[in-house]
């Protein structure tokens, strides 16, 4: 799984966008957010960090008959962080979707079966490599106002820094297995100001890093991977456990213009790992986004 | 019958068909919200109170249109009356899938672009409220009218009915947002030949809400 592979699903997605009765759409997005966990260390062993976001989506639809539509989208994404130059990254994707509006009319439920891949290629190349996900979705119109969805996905990283450290320890810190399931609320307070929140239970692989060396004694006897992380520093050692992760999300959207929405949004991670390693997270975040 | 009985039939004609003329009164119409405001796209129709004044009308042969145009129904409230074609033109290079749920006139056209999708006969009175399976934010009305005489109101302009014949009316005002029944607007008048009568109705709307069309930017596998 490389870079190339990735390239050929976005080329793909854009000689069968280039064809025409389908409808474009694109979104940029620019997202400043600040996380006060970035390394997912214990309490007493954290950093924390401002991140700049640029995002650009692009893709077509496809209605292939009444019900049922096909969606094509290739996305880029880039983040500069303030302090740790290491985590600044380039992510590079396509993904394709099959949705399926189940009867007529503003209410009527809807499922999808999505698809898709990217490249990230970060300052710190330990972190880089690809990632794939499937998603079921599944969702309906409540009442004019209010909506709901649910995500079930499965999703791999693979990641090109593929190192045996001692022991037969895998270096391979960022070669990460999830599935999870996230259930998400859309309720519109008037035509230009809505809200969204979202609960996301995740099980799987989650990584943290100890900045100081035996910064958590806990962690070596559950690991089943571990890398130097100079992002943090060259004590700092990235740790690959299982775990169950938690997330919220909270956030408040305001049409400004026709085209451009700004969101106040909050995010707040619960990640309990394998021999009670657990790990907090607080990422509020501003979004200008505009779509064209 | 000479010349000079012909001329003189001829000028009793005019004046006749002069003086029918000055026969329709009028009725100026102001529709407001509750700040004062005169409203658009208020339908007000006025009923004779002897209803076989007018027959039903057979089909009409001209079809009235409800255009799509970048992906909105265009115009956002039609006036026909009960017994009209309407035709659903696709001017967008995209295709729509027209519904409507309402008792007054259940129907699909299902996907179909350009001008290819069949008239819809609207037979009975009532109000249609038009929806595209694709795009949720397209929404649009029909005011069905049992009586010929109706109007649509106006941004900021008093609407006038010019050739109302004399006699007895209902008039009613329908809104897509009133939060009251059509029926309780309903205010009688009575019309002699040369009135010109004023009527005001005051409208408590409910606020203007639209699903908007960019809800969620990563909106590739959502409806």
């Amino acid at each position: 799984m490389n870079i190339k592979f990735i390239l050929k699903i976005i080329g793909l997605s854009l000689c069968v966008s280039a064809s025409a009765s389908a409808e474009w759409y694109s979104t940029v997005e620019g997202k400043y957010k600040y996380s006060n966990n970035l390394n997912n260390g214990i309490s007493n062993d954290t950093v924390d960090d401002s991140i700049f976001a640029l995002s650009a989506v692009g893709g077509k639809y496809f209605q292939l008959n009444d019900h049922d539509k096909l969606s094509i989208q290739s996305q880029f994404n880039g983040e500069v962080y303030d302090r740790f130059k290491g985590m600044n990254n380039l992510d590079l994707g396509g993904s394709l979707a099959l949705t399926r509006k189940w009867a007529l009319g503003l209410y009527a439920p809807w499922t999808s079966l999505s698809f898709g891949g990217a490249y990230i290629d970060y300052n710190n190349q330990v972190r880089s490599g690809s990632k794939f996900h499937v998603q079921l979705s599944s969702g309906k119109r409540i009442t004019e106002r209010l909506s709901v969805w649910a995500d079930l996905q499965f999703d791999k990283r693979f990641t090109d820094y593929n190192v045996i450290v001692d022991q037969g320890v895998s270096g391979s810190v960022y070669n990460l297995t999830n599935k999870s399931f996230k259930l998400n609320t859309l309720y519109l307070f008037d035509s230009g100001l809505f809200i969204k929140s979202s609960y996301q239970f995740r099980q799987g692989d989650v990584v943290t890093t100890t900045l100081k060396n035996n910064a958590n004694p806990n962690i070596d006897a559950v690991t089943t991977a571990a890398s130097l992380d100079a992002t943090f520093g060259s004590q700092a050692e990235a740790y690959r456990l299982t775990g169950t992760t938690h997330i919220l999300n909270a956030g408040v959207s305001k049409v400004i213009m026709p085209h451009w929405l700004m969101s106040v949004e909050y995010q707040y991670v619960m990640i309990y790992g394998k021999g009670n390693n657990n790990y907090f997270v607080s990422t509020p975040a501003l979004t200008s986004s505009y779509d064209f | 019958m000479n010349l000079k009985n012909l001329l003189c039939c001829y000028v009793f004609g005019v004046l006749a068909v002069q003086y029918q003329h000055t026969l329709a009164a009028q009725v100026t119409v102001s529709v407001e919200d509750n700040e004062g405001h005169l409203i658009e796209n208020a339908v007000v129709t006025a009923i004779p109170l002897n209803v076989n004044s007018f027959p039903k009308p057979k089909p009409k042969v001209k079809k009235e249109i409800v255009d799509q145009i970048d992906k909105e129904f265009f115009p956002f409230v039609k006036v026909v009356q009960v017994n009209t074609w309407v035709n659903f033109p696709n001017n967008d290079d995209i295709r729509h899938h027209v519904y409507s749920f309402s008792s007054a006139k259940r129907f699909e056209l299902p996907l179909y672009s350009g001008t290819h999708a069949e008239p819809v006969l609207l037979d009975s009175s009532g109000v249609v409220v038009l929806g595209c399976n694709i795009h949720d934010w397209m929404i649009g009305y029909i005011y069905i009218s049992e009586t010929p005489y109706f109007e649509k109101t106006v941004s900021n302009h008093q609407t006038v009915f010019k050739d109302l014949p004399e006699g007895e009316y209902i008039m009613k005002v329908w809104h897509s947002n009133m939060l009251v029944s059509e029926e309780s607007t309903s205010k009688r008048i009575k019309l002699d030949a040369i009135d010109n009568i004023n009527i005001e109705w005051r409208l408590t709307l409910k606020p203007e809400f639209k699903i908007p069309r960019q809800w969620i930017p990563a909106r590739s596998s959502l409806y």
